[in-house]
């Protein structure tokens, strides 16, 4: 059965720009299975967050096909629905927000849906309950902290049952409390069903990912589990990216002669390798 | 040029139902050329103290002394302030307004009553520091360049006014990890080279851990915690109640310590924790 919810293939997209336009995306084809928790890492201007706009079609492609859920986002017929099936999550919860209560912020979406008022109600308070915001229902998003306001905006994605969603740097802006709450709820969601896309600069953020796709001008340079991908540091230094700090330690200790397996990824893995040699 | 902090309070909204304390009776001194780190939850007072080091906020009450001089005395002109104290905000970039990188970067200076011959050096200098070739990028339009490019551009515009302080909010954010990396040295260059004081702000306690002198941990707008990056990260509990943490390496020493290792989890570099952990093993 194939249960493949993203699909890229040989995708490109140019961004215009006077006489000779960009090429941001370069032939790209991926394919992403539903339940995957899959992180995106690239260097600035890799093509990253071109390539999560084109996921729920707030960008269309150049050359090539994006089927998201089987519909192709360049049929406008389409849009409305893979909206729903693919929500983003971005950067900046204040750029997020639309309402002035918090619970009236994680309607937004499902009223726009035309759902009968009680399924809205219950719709927002299990997505309050999933972030754990529900006592935060009755009060201004503004009195909240960066974090609390970025599980809010996911309040509101959640509330619309999507299959997918996409966090464009979602962790950048928060304090290293919300990162890892935020963290926490993705993988939550995650275990529950929904496909994670996840794009960060933070490589410690995604030592629990499925899979990592690397970008490197507009293409894919390298695709693997963290143990892959984190076991060459120099390859990942020279696309301007690096290894968790957990890896860059187990690195130097197999330097200094000590035997730490490669892909040694969280605290708890080097402990109990270092605990192994005593 | 240092700074003196007394009994610094600041409270937002005074007298109405919105009133909230931002910062409580803060207190400190910071050296000519330190590389100061400023961490604190979101909410925690960061911002709005550095905004008082250069009058964007007046205090409710307390004082704010640079350099001997007392900057929320109505006589000190505005432009002795600028002169002495740059802010770099975050996502400096999106501040940027002239047609070419040379007009930008040679905005400040200009404004400052620098003659065209200054200026160019200081617009030469900073775009130098920043990593940035001056023939090749002093026409462009700071648009057409990338957003990391951008970056640099304008913090380049604060350093051409040779603030012998200089602030910065959150400098790193957005950027890949080797730009973050490039962009903490130049900041430590400023430093070491130019002889800047810098207070760096940011979320992240391995960039603090791994560059600044001195840490100041904020907390519900109280100054909690002063001193050396040793001393600061000595207590993850301490962190941890006030939603920060230890840089991960510290956190390895911490765990090796409670599965009875006898190790000193004084570290908190990735480099210096990998020469504990190799000496208990006799390597």
């Amino acid at each position: 059965m194939d249960n493949t919810i993203i699909k890229l293939e040989n995708v490109s997209f140019s961004y215009e720009s006077g006489d000779n336009p960009v090429k941001a995306l370069d032939d790209v084809s991926i394919s992403i299975n539903e339940g995957e928790f899959v992180a995106i890492v690239g260097k600035n201007g890799s093509g990253k967050s071109t390539l999560a706009k084109l996921l729920n079609a707030l960008l269309l492609p150049s050359e090539g096909v994006v089927l998201v859920d089987g519909m192709d986002t360049s049929d406008p017929e389409n849009t409305i629905a893979i909206r729903k099936a693919c929500a983003m999550v971005f950067q900046n919860p204040d750029n997020q927000m639309v309402a002035t209560i918090v619970e009236e912020d994680v309607a937004f979406g499902p009223e726009n849906l035309g759902l009968a008022p009680h399924k809205i109600r219950t719709r927002v308070d299990e997505s309050l309950k999933a972030v754990m915001m529900y006592e935060f229902k009755d009060q201004k998003p503004h009195q909240l902290s960066g974090g609390q306001k970025q599980r809010i905006t996911i309040a509101g994605v959640i509330a619309m049952h999507p299959k997918c969603i996409v966090f464009d740097e979602s962790t950048a802006m928060l304090d290293p409390a919300g990162r890892a709450d935020t963290l926490k709820i993705m993988h939550k969601l995650n275990d529950e069903g929904v496909t994670v896309i996840f794009i960060t600069h933070y490589m410690e953020e995604i030592t629990d990912a499925d899979r990592i796709i690397v970008m490197g001008d507009g293409k894919v340079v390298k695709e693997g589990t963290p143990k892959e991908i984190f076991a060459d540091s120099e390859g990942l230094k020279k696309l301007r990216l690096g290894v968790p700090e957990v890896v860059a330690l187990g690195d130097l200790l197999r330097e200094g002669g000590l035997d730490i397996p490669e892909g040694t990824l969280s605290e708890e893995e080097l402990v109990e390798a270092i605990c192994r040699l005593k | 040029m240092s700074i003196e902090v007394r009994n610094l309070t600041h409270i937002y909204s005074q007298g109405t139902v919105f009133e909230r304390i931002a910062l409580d009776n803060v207190s400190f001194d910071v050296g000519p050329r330190d590389f100061i780190g400023i961490i604190g939850h979101t909410g925690s007072g960061k911002s709005t103290l550095v905004q008082h080091i250069n009058r964007l906020l007046v205090p409710t009450s307390g004082t704010v002394i640079v350099n001997h001089i007392d900057i929320n005395d109505k006589k000190v002109p505005m432009k002795e302030i600028v002169r002495r104290v740059g802010i770099v905000f975050q996502y400096p970039e999106s501040q940027l307004f002239e047609e070419t990188v040379y007009k930008d970067v040679s905005f400040g200076p200009k404004n400052l009553g620098y003659d065209d011959e200054k200026t160019d050096f200081l617009v030469r200098q900073s775009l130098e520091i920043m990593g940035l070739n001056f023939e090749e990028i002093k026409d462009k339009s700071p648009f057409e360049l990338s957003g990391g490019q951008k970056r640099r551009v304008a913090i380049a515009g604060v350093i051409a006014m040779k603030p012998p302080i200089m602030i910065l909010d959150e400098p790193t954010s957005g950027l890949d990890p080797v730009g973050r990396e490039e962009m903490l040295n130049m900041i430590r260059d400023m430093n070491q080279e130019l002889g800047i004081c810098i207070l760096l702000v940011t979320h992240s306690m391995d960039d603090v851990a791994q560059y600044a002198d001195k840490i100041m941990v904020f907390s519900e707008g109280k100054l909690v915690k002063y001193g050396p990056p040793s001393e600061v990260f000595a207590d993850s509990q301490f962190l941890a109640n006030i939603r920060l943490d230890v840089p991960q390496s510290k956190s390895v020493l911490e765990r090796l310590k409670e599965k009875g290792f006898d190790i000193d989890t004084s570290s908190y570099t990735t480099k210096d924790a990998a020469r504990e952990i190799l000496r208990v093993f006799g390597k």
